[in-house]
């Protein structure tokens, strides 16, 4: 233990039981002689205990903002009254032509379970992300990509350059992309085989934003992207076919999204139907340039945050005809 | 396991406070987490709760630990930090403090004559349970020391708390919530937000490190 440890990292580590019986004594040491650690430890350690104290008579009230139940966003991006237009439209084409149509009995319900994928928030990395196309589960890798700390403390990935993920000779370095591979059998085996039922779509969104950079004239027709493939086998081939792995996917979804610097942050998702026979996901998260050329362009200032990965699972539904 | 034993503490002196405040919050906790549970705390009872002659001093015994407790309790998290087991020894402390009330002398202050039996309780725990990553006896010695009176940090926490919380991420928020006011573990928000445990504890480090800071801007402002 020397004088380079972040005692306020291990205070904060200390009050949720996660020191080491030699950091407990290296932190009990400090406690004892250094007044300035032994006074941040009671600040935190009494921070600690008013967090968790309902009985504190604040002079404020806390304004926690309600946290909201994930929502299926294609049901949401349809608005009540393009849902109203919509049913009017149709009444009318039922009335006046008479043609059969087809009408589900119930109404759709969907459930929506969270699929882990590792470090889809960044608060655990720091530093440049690994370089190439991933050739196992669980972790962070593209082209040039750091994960640093922002203005509100949080961690984020920054898209630093466009660049050829292959290396291939020549290559078109277009966008940047950073890929994780997530391994679905586990999933798969929770879902069971029988779909007879029930139809399976994953959803995967990521939070983007903009900050303002000197070379933003120079990016006209940057977007951003999230993009999901869905594969059967073992996740090595994919890395052997890409850039063509989408044409051996089973299933792809994409969503570009354009921000202007200091925009609001903005949360774009994609999806796409999880069939029985997939065993794991690429998942890609990326800012592009939109140039054909093969030198790599710096990206400025765009970050994404908050990667999810969400299985909605929807019943297929009884239908009946009609006149 | 855990309501059978809350429920032994109990059954031995607790009056009546107990189910108002630190029972019924461990068990209510305990239940919410556990929705299929069902049986020991059906047989929790409070057999050996005093009789009708002492409900003078019962009385007056709860209304000074019901002042007390939230005191008590943050200064046992100091030397303590879990929650669980800190609860477990303020109830001990309770225990204590309601065997040996007839000697409390009421000129002098309850919640320093309670703290002495805190200060005994959480000794004794520590003894007892033998928790590996603990301070050292000279390290919560000092920090005893040091808790003395109140600081100008504690009265500017609560000043600047609310104010702070609300500059958190919209992350670090719901998940401060989770831990802390719904009294989830990291497990348990780590599965409902879907990341790992690592990352929820780190969060949570770092949105206390920014509260921290935030009150001690706000102090510094207050200053100015």
């Amino acid at each position: 233990m020397t004088d380079a440890i972040d005692w306020q990292e291990l205070i904060q580590k200390h009050l949720d039981g996660q020191t080491s019986e030699q950091e407990a004594a290296a932190l009990s040491e400090q406690i004892v002689n250094n007044d300035a650690v032994r006074s941040d430890y009671l600040k935190a350690a009494n921070l600690h205990g008013a967090l968790g104290d309902e009985t504190l008579e604040l002079e404020e009230t806390i304004p926690f903002t309600q946290a909201e139940p994930k929502k299926d966003r294609r049901l949401r991006s349809v608005t009540w009254p393009r849902q109203l237009a919509a049913a009017i439209v149709t009444g009318l084409f039922v009335g006046l032509t008479g043609i059969g149509v087809v009408w589900a009995m119930n109404s759709p319900r969907s459930e929506a379970s969270s699929v882990p994928i590792a470090n889809g928030d960044f608060q655990s990395l720091s530093g440049p992300v690994e370089s190439g196309f991933p050739n196992r589960f669980g972790y962070w890798s593209g082209n040039p990509a750091e994960i640093v700390e922002v203005s509100d403390g949080n961690q984020s990935l920054r898209f630093l350059e466009t660049g050829n993920v292959m290396g291939t000779p020549g290559g078109r370095a277009k966008n940047c992309s950073v890929f994780q591979l997530v391994d679905l059998t586990s999933l798969q085996q929770q879902l069971g085989a029988d779909r007879s039922k029930s139809q399976i779509t994953l959803d995967l969104s990521a939070q983007f934003y903009r900050e303002a950079a000197p070379n933003d004239a120079d990016l006209p027709n940057l977007d951003v992207a999230v993009r999901i493939y869905l594969f059967q086998g073992e996740p090595e081939f994919v890395s052997n076919i890409w850039p063509d792995a989408g044409r051996e996917a089973d299933a792809v979804g994409k969503k570009h999204f354009r921000l202007a610097p200091g925009d609001e942050a903005s949360t774009i998702s994609t999806s796409c139907l999880l069939n029985p026979d997939v065993t794991f996901a690429l998942i890609a998260v990326s800012a592009n340039a939109r140039t054909g050329g093969t030198t790599p362009i710096p990206l400025g200032g765009y970050f994404v945050d908050d990667v999810q990965l969400t299985a909605i699972k929807q019943p297929i539904l009884p239908v009946r005809f009609v006149k | 396991m855990r309501i059978r034993k809350m429920g032994s503490v109990a059954r031995q002196t607790f009056p009546s406070f107990t189910r108002l405040t630190l029972f019924q919050r461990e068990t209510e906790t305990f239940l919410s987490n556990n929705p299929s549970f069902r049986g020991p705390v059906m047989e929790v009872t409070f057999s050996s709760m005093p009789t009708t002659d002492k409900n003078d001093a019962h009385e007056r015994f709860t209304r000074l630990l019901l002042e007390s407790e939230p005191v008590m309790l943050r200064s046992i998290l100091v030397l303590v930090p879990h929650r669980a087991d800190a609860r477990e020894i303020l109830q001990e402390t309770a225990v204590a403090l309601w065997r040996q009330f007839e000697n409390y002398d009421p000129a002098r202050p309850f919640l320093n004559w309670a703290m002495g039996f805190a200060r005994i309780e959480t000794r004794r725990f520590l003894s007892r349970e033998s928790r590996s990553a603990q301070l050292s006896e000279k390290a919560m010695e000092a920090l005893e020391q040091e808790m003395q009176g109140t600081s100008e940090f504690d009265s500017a926490l609560k000043r600047h708390l609310a104010t702070c919380l609300g500059k958190l991420s919209e992350k670090a928020q719901r998940q401060v919530k989770g831990y802390y006011l719904e009294g989830h573990t990291p497990q348990t928000l780590s599965q409902r937000e879907g990341r790992t445990v690592e990352a929820i504890y780190k969060t949570i480090q770092r949105a206390r490190s920014e509260l921290q800071a935030c009150i001690e801007r706000q102090m510094k402002s207050e200053l100015a």
